[in-house]
């Protein structure tokens, strides 16, 4: 009996677990915000309150095409929303710093490279992160953020310019000593 | 250097990864699970009230029906703050009701617990048996119901019935519960959700790109009104934007300053939503005289489905 796509799709509906979907995608989200906030608490902050809001309706979140699609849409939502940021913040801050444990950060290759994009304006900065982060296409990042394809390449192109000359090595000059 | 983006933003997701320390889906459950139970608080805190004659800003009495007990996860599902909660057996048709029910704002929010599905329709009935329809919903059922509402106005005090239609994977195995809820100013029906949010900014950003000024409205309530004014007289062309599911109905009044938004009605319109973000404005042909100093009410009444999920964005620019 061959299988139709709407039998894959309840199939999947019904078998997507709100803690596969927790366990694939959680640090991957937080790293896109890590990129995007240039602060890892910050960013692992906003990602669990967005899974916290997708398991309150988990069954309606389960049953769309891409449920990750609604977390990192939400995520999105809540990171760019200053009023939202501030209460996530101070509401995990109280409840999470105690458990907050030290742990190794990236190198400094990488923390360069997450400073340069804190220079960006905030589009180019988010554009950066969702194709080379979250892998997503123009024209997945245009509809997204509701442009037109030519502006997101405009903005990619001018931030990979902008980056590429902040993370150029500077030239060597000739050390000169006094003899 | 561009080349090398893939393999620089490559090398911060491995090496950032191992210091993630994701909290847990426990953890996430342990969250929702005490933000429910604070709701729940307020629920009780806030029938106590109305019990006592303190908060009595509801005239609905709290009932129950039969087969409740067997419907504790659809009435987990159902039950909001301030509400009265039916529960009951699913039957192919029933109509419970509440009586003698105030005019005002409500919410009706139903679930389903069992198998197959439920159509839940609201009937307000005037004392002459007059039916008017309040709107509806189809509801899963399932073991672990999500609920499905709804918001409509009550202009006159009146019964409401419950029209409630089961299929035959839900009849006489189904448990229903359906809760009837105030709107009040601090119900979390009016804290828009984050797909208004986003379908709204959206709407504002169509116009925007063609060049207008625009204002915009999220969609939480059952009605929504944003005031325009301008200092020039003449031809205005008006210019709307709505993306989400459903449709909005919008009606456009013209009014003295200071009056409201009871004017004339210059506009009144069914607009159709879209799921797609459309990065152009969409014509209109509404055309609005305005005489400087005036006030517009613009008023925007989503449907069902566009309601605290579409986004509406208008503008008005000066013709020709």
């Amino acid at each position: 009996m061959p299988v139709t796509s709407e039998a894959i799709a309840i199939r999947r509906a019904t078998t997507v677990s709100f803690d596969e979907v927790y366990a694939a995608h959680y640090a991957d989200l937080t790293v896109q915000l890590y990129a995007y906030f240039g602060d890892r608490q910050e960013a692992q902050d906003v990602v669990q309150e967005a899974f916290c809001r997708a398991l309150a309706r988990w069954p309606a979140v389960a049953a769309y095409d891409d449920p990750v699609a609604w977390v990192r849409r939400v995520a999105w939502n809540l990171a760019v929303s200053k009023w939202r940021r501030a209460r996530t913040a101070l509401s995990f801050l109280h409840r999470q710093r105690a458990d907050d444990h030290h742990v190794d950060g990236p190198s400094p290759e990488r923390v360069a490279l997450v400073t340069a994009l804190a220079t960006l304006p905030d589009k180019q900065r988010r554009a950066m992160v969702l194709h080379y982060l979250a892998d997503m296409t123009v024209a997945e990042i245009a509809d997204r953020e509701g442009v037109a394809e030519g502006t997101v390449k405009s903005w990619l192109h001018r931030a990979r310019a902008a980056l590429a000359a902040q993370l150029r090595p500077e030239p060597a000059t000739a050390e000169v000593r006094d003899v | 250097m561009s080349d090398q983006f893939d393999d620089l933003f490559a090398a911060l997701r491995t090496e950032t990864i191992p210091g993630v320390r994701p909290p847990g889906a426990d953890s996430a459950r342990e969250t929702v699970r005490r933000r429910r139970t604070r709701k729940r608080v307020v629920a009780v805190t806030t029938t106590a009230l109305a019990v006592l004659g303190i908060a009595g800003v509801t005239a609905i009495p709290r009932l129950t029906g039969p087969g409740r007990e067997g419907a504790s996860a659809a009435v987990d599902a159902a039950e909001r703050p301030g509400g009265t909660t039916l529960a009951g057996l699913v039957g192919l048709y029933s109509e419970p009701s509440f009586p003698k029910v105030a005019a005002g704002d409500y919410t009706v929010t139903a679930a389903c617990e069992g198998t197959g599905s439920l159509d839940v329709r609201a009937v307000r009935v005037a004392g002459d048996g007059t039916r008017t329809d309040l709107g509806g919903q189809t509801v899963v059922c399932a073991p672990d119901p999500a609920s499905r509402s709804w918001q409509f106005r009550m202009a006159a005090a009146g019964d409401i019935v419950v029209t409630l239609a089961g299929d035959s994977g839900s009849a006489e195995t189904a448990h229903y519960a359906v809760t009837l809820s105030r709107v009040t100013a601090t119900d979390d029906t009016f804290t828009p959700s984050d797909l208004t949010m986003t379908n709204t900014a959206t709407a504002r950003d169509i116009l925007e790109r063609a060049g207008l000024s625009a204002q915009s409205m999220t969609t939480e309530l059952i009605q929504l009104a944003s005031p325009w004014e301008s200092t020039a007289d003449g031809e205005f062309v008006l210019r709307v934007a709505c993306v989400g599911p459903g449709s909005v109905a919008l009606v456009v009044t013209d009014n003295a300053p200071g009056s409201g938004r009871s004017g004339a009605e210059l506009v009144d319109e069914k607009i159709s939503c879209t799921e797609e973000a459309i990065p152009q404005a969409y014509p209109s042909h509404n055309r609005i005289q305005y005489k400087a100093g005036r006030q517009l009410w613009v008023t925007v009444t989503p449907d069902a489905a566009a309601r605290d999920v579409a986004g509406f964005a208008y503008a008005l620019q000066p013709a020709g």
